[in-house]
């Protein structure tokens, strides 16, 4: 084994210098013109894509070299089990991917930290062994393709999302997902890896790794499918709802101009100043509000998860940088680079030898514009000038802050998780005020349930108009006026729900109808690595939910009109048994998206002739 | 008991509506030179690749020195030989590597017989293998193959693109290992000429069925050839028992049969023949008389 894993590295070997010396050269000129280890988005994207999106194309032409007819018999027909020739191959394959990987990545992290006063964390050595186990998951899914005799199994790519798009919680779920992923892939790889690669697995475990996520994949094609049955016929004829609102819809009220929508809501209003309200509106200033939780940092996080990444003082060209190590904000001149001192959450201190335990932020905070720096609990000011954190703001015990200031022509917002708050906009911005707020208008419903606030500045206060397509419980959708008073009173002046729907129940509902399995597995996975989330829900969150009875018979029928299709095909076909049940399982649960992956990963046709 | 290197029985291989090997069954005895004739598309690469296990058969069983070829241990692959006739190496090596790299894998290996076989060729052990001409490959690849004391060597059509020099080598170079090994060697090749000089047994596939298993003499004496005068022409084929081919050459035709006795003279006359005779037959025109009966050709006869 060991002389073939040799062979095939040296095969690659001088590729693999190739690409190093090239990502390399390619970092040090991105380091000197930016910040190299605080990648914006689109850069940190482009790495991916070129890094781990050759990882898989390199996966699918060292398979497919050895795959062709006589070169597969050259390896495969020898005194070695085929688990070691492949175990041999795919180390040789990660041995190649870590030399043009890992090691310009750690060139450029080790060098910037032991040859500059950047801030390096021990966080960004961790982030490597991400992107070496993001590229080993391209790479074998590259080399799944190939050795697997399932089409489709590109569709796995799909699988870089779970790695890439959440904002794990903890290192465990930022490492969990990635390390069970690549297990999944070496097993159907090694299942998958026989002398004849045009037998189809029958192995009910491998079938399953393969069919869930494929089916992942396709709950999306099918949710498309609507486009095709129902929206484009719906357009070609003229009838579409989006061209002929529903009266009592939630979009409807799309259809005044802003000023107006206060007037459509309190239309049926028996408050005695409803009419005057929706008046004043047509003549206010309208601004806007969200209640958006956003996902704040953690500590440890992957730097690719960094939002700003330091505050700047122009007028002392000074960086101020946030250390996970030290808890920390750094700060060194733009220039020299010396360092300047650090900020914590006590204030300033001359040097990071200074510090005490005590003056660590306990939490990693969002950086604001150039001045400000919030936690959940907090939000403090940089007074760089006279080298002062005040803080500005701190909601009550038992409050946190759900994203940072929302700042607008006449007002300063913050959401909390209870309450709104409106702020002077002169006040809030003045270094020497601690910001009190002029209007907190308690959440009259659970902020994740709020899509928007419209605001309309009266004379004697605002009215906040409240809206949501779940603003009362899952779709049912409303808009609320609430008068926040300048003397601090809240009254609710009317709620208009919006009974009537846009689209029928099954064309809204479809996402769900496809695989409420499906829905169910991406809601639970996403929840337990990214549980502040909002937009992912809980199992018992789902199971809440309350369709139209119809729905669920619609469900009912397609789950086994699937596990009846799964079954003639696997019969057509003369699957072996257990692949059989192991289908007709997989359709009768998943539903739709399992009888697509069944024809994918099942032969169209028989083979051609090669003899 | 005899025992065999490969065996099959009633093995079929279909590829949708084409059958590549129709109820094959075949034992081929240990030991010797076993050549393996047939046209493009007779069946025979699909039949090494199943009896290798590259590929499922359709339906029926194959057997590689005795074991189920669908499940072929990783020490019977060590006793089964396999040249192709691209002779695929690892071309980013060096031979002096891949020798070594092969080497490694057969603890029978016999350094001597690599020595012997490899000079036959002019290969430079630190020649890339990328670099060495297509002889020089097939030379190393012989090497090597014979080296590791096969019991069973397989040579899928190996001279093919060889020069007459390179093609030369290679046999003188099988042929002395043949003499002193105990390999049994399965020789697939279209150069009946080839075919002639090493072949102890013939195996004759056409249209994915078996058509011969004999000793090239026997298959020799089941081919005859015979010359006529027929003056009102050749009868239809029907009316010929084992037609094989006929030619009409100065006035004559030219008939080769198979499995006939001494008394087809007679029949030929009985057909209409006024004078026949019998003349000899060699392994490469009988062979091809064989391959070529049921091929679409422009009659010839008249």
């Amino acid at each position: 084994m060991l002389e073939l894993f040799k062979s095939e590295f040296l095969r690659y070997r001088k590729w693999s210098f190739v690409a190093m010396g090239v990502f390399l050269a390619a970092f040090a000129f991105v380091a000197r013109i930016k910040p190299f280890l605080q990648p914006e988005a689109t850069q940190m994207a482009l790495s991916f894509l070129i890094m781990v999106g050759g990882s898989l194309i390199f996966g699918l032409m060292q398979m497919f070299l050895h795959k062709r007819p006589n070169h597969w018999t050259y390896l495969v027909h020898r005194p070695v089990p085929p688990h070691q020739i492949l175990l041999a191959l795919l180390a040789a394959g990660g041995a190649v991917i870590t030399i043009a990987v890992v090691i310009p990545w750690f060139v450029m992290t080790a060098g910037i930290d032991l040859f500059t006063n950047d801030i390096v964390d021990i966080r960004h050595y961790v982030f490597i062994l991400f992107f070496l186990l993001s590229c080993l998951v391209g790479y074998l899914i590259g080399t799944l393709a190939v050795l697997n005799a399932s089409k489709g199994i590109l569709l796995l790519v799909v699988l870089m999302l779970l790695l890439l798009s959440p904002d794990p919680v903890t290192n465990f779920w930022q490492f969990f997902p990635a390390t069970a992923i690549i297990a999944s892939l070496l097993y159907l790889n090694f299942v998958s890896f026989k002398p004849d690669l045009s037998k189809h697995t029958s192995n009910p475990l491998a079938i399953a790794l393969l069919a869930v996520p494929m089916s992942g994949v396709l709950v999306y094609g099918l949710i498309l499918s609507t486009g095709i049955f129902y929206h484009i016929p719906l357009f070609v004829m003229g009838v579409h709802p989006d061209n002929n609102p529903v009266e009592d819809s939630f979009g409807y009220m799309w259809n005044f101009e802003e000023k107006e929508r206060p007037g459509y809501v309190l239309a049926n209003s028996q408050h005695p100043k409803a009419a005057l309200f929706a008046k004043q509106a047509e003549l206010a200033d309208v601004e806007w509000i969200n209640t958006y939780a956003w996902i704040f940092g953690r500590q440890g996080q992957l730097p690719m998860k960094d939002g700003q990444y330091a505050l700047k003082h122009k007028e002392s060209n000074t960086i101020w940088q946030f250390s996970h190590d030290h808890m920390l904000l750094e700060g060194r001149h733009g220039i020299s680079k010396k360092p300047v001192g650090v900020i914590g959450k006590n204030g300033f201190l001359a040097a990071l030898v200074d510090a005490t335990d005590a003056d660590r932020f306990d939490a990693i905070p969002f950086l604001v514009g150039d001045k400000f720096i919030q936690t959940k609990k907090t939000l403090y000011q940089v007074n760089f000038d006279e080298r002062l954190l005040d803080i500005k703001f701190q909601p009550a015990e038992g409050t946190t802050i759900l994203g940072p200031p929302q700042f607008r022509e006449n007002f300063v917002a913050l959401a909390t998780s209870k309450n709104t708050l409106i702020f002077d906009k002169h006040e809030f911005l003045d270094e020497y005020e601690v910001a009190v707020p002029e209007y907190s208008v308690p959440h009259p419903v659970a902020p994740e349930n709020i899509l928007n606030i419209l605001t309309y500045r009266m004379v004697d206060g605002y009215i906040l108009m409240y809206m949501g397509r779940h603003y009362l419980g899952f779709h049912e959708s409303a808009a609320e006026i609430i008068h926040a008073k300048l003397d601090g009173g809240v009254e609710s002046i009317g709620i208009r729900k919006f009974s009537a729907k846009k689209h029928p129940a099954w064309v809204m509902h479809w996402e769900d109808i496809v695989s409420p399995v499906m829905r169910v597995l991406n809601n639970m996975v996403h929840h337990a690595i990214e549980p502040t989330e909002t937009g992912h829900k809980s199992f018992s969150e789902l199971m809440a939910q309350r369709y139209p009875s119809h729905i669920y018979w619609i469900v009912g029928i397609f789950q086994m009109v699937s596990a009846a299709g799964c079954y003639f095909l696997c019969r057509r076909h003369s699957v072996e048994k257990q692949a059989t049940i192991t289908w007709t399982i997989l359709g009768a649960v998943i539903s739709l998206p399992a009888f697509v992956a069944c024809m994918l990963m099942n032969p169209w046709r028989v083979e051609k002739t090669t003899a | 008991m005899v025992q065999h290197c490969i065996e099959t029985n009633g093995l079929t291989k279909r590829f949708g509506k084409k059958t590549a090997l129709k109820d094959f069954t075949l034992a081929v005895e240990r030991g010797g030179i076993h050549a393996i004739v047939g046209s493009n598309g007779a069946g025979k690469s699909t039949l090494f690749r199943i009896l290798l296990g590259m590929a499922t058969p359709t339906s029926g069983s194959a057997k590689l020195l005795g074991e189920d070829s669908q499940n072929l241990s990783a020490q019977t692959r060590g006793r089964a030989g396999y040249v192709n006739e691209e002779h695929t190496l690892p071309l980013w090596m060096k031979a002096r590597e891949v020798t070594s790299f092969q080497k490694s894998f057969y603890p029978l290996w016999n350094q001597e017989i690599y020595n012997s076989v490899i000079g036959y060729f002019d290969v430079d052990p630190e020649q890339k293998v990328a670099g060495l001409s297509r002889g020089e490959r097939a030379g190393l690849n012989l090497s090597m193959a014979l080296a590791q004391a096969p019991d069973l060597l397989v040579l899928d059509e190996p001279t093919l693109g060889l020069d007459v020099v390179a093609k030369q080598s290679f046999l003188e170079a099988l042929m002395f290992t043949e003499t002193d090994g105990n390999t049994t060697i399965i020789y697939c090749s279209h150069q009946m000429e080839e075919i002639e000089r090493v072949a102890d047994e013939l195996i004759i596939m056409e249209k994915g069925t078996l058509q011969n298993n004999s000793s090239p003499e026997a298959f020799v004496e089941r081919i005859s050839y015979w010359i006529g005068d027929f003056v009102n022409g050749l009868p239809v084929s029907d009316k010929i028992p084992g037609y094989l081919s006929a030619k009409k050459i100065d006035g004559q035709h030219h008939i080769m049969v198979a499995d006939q006795g001494a008394d087809f003279g007679q029949h030929l006359k009985n057909i209409g023949a006024e004078t026949v005779s019998q003349s000899s037959v060699n392994l490469e025109r009988a062979i091809n008389a064989f391959l070529t009966k049921n091929h679409n050709s422009p009659d010839s006869r008249v």
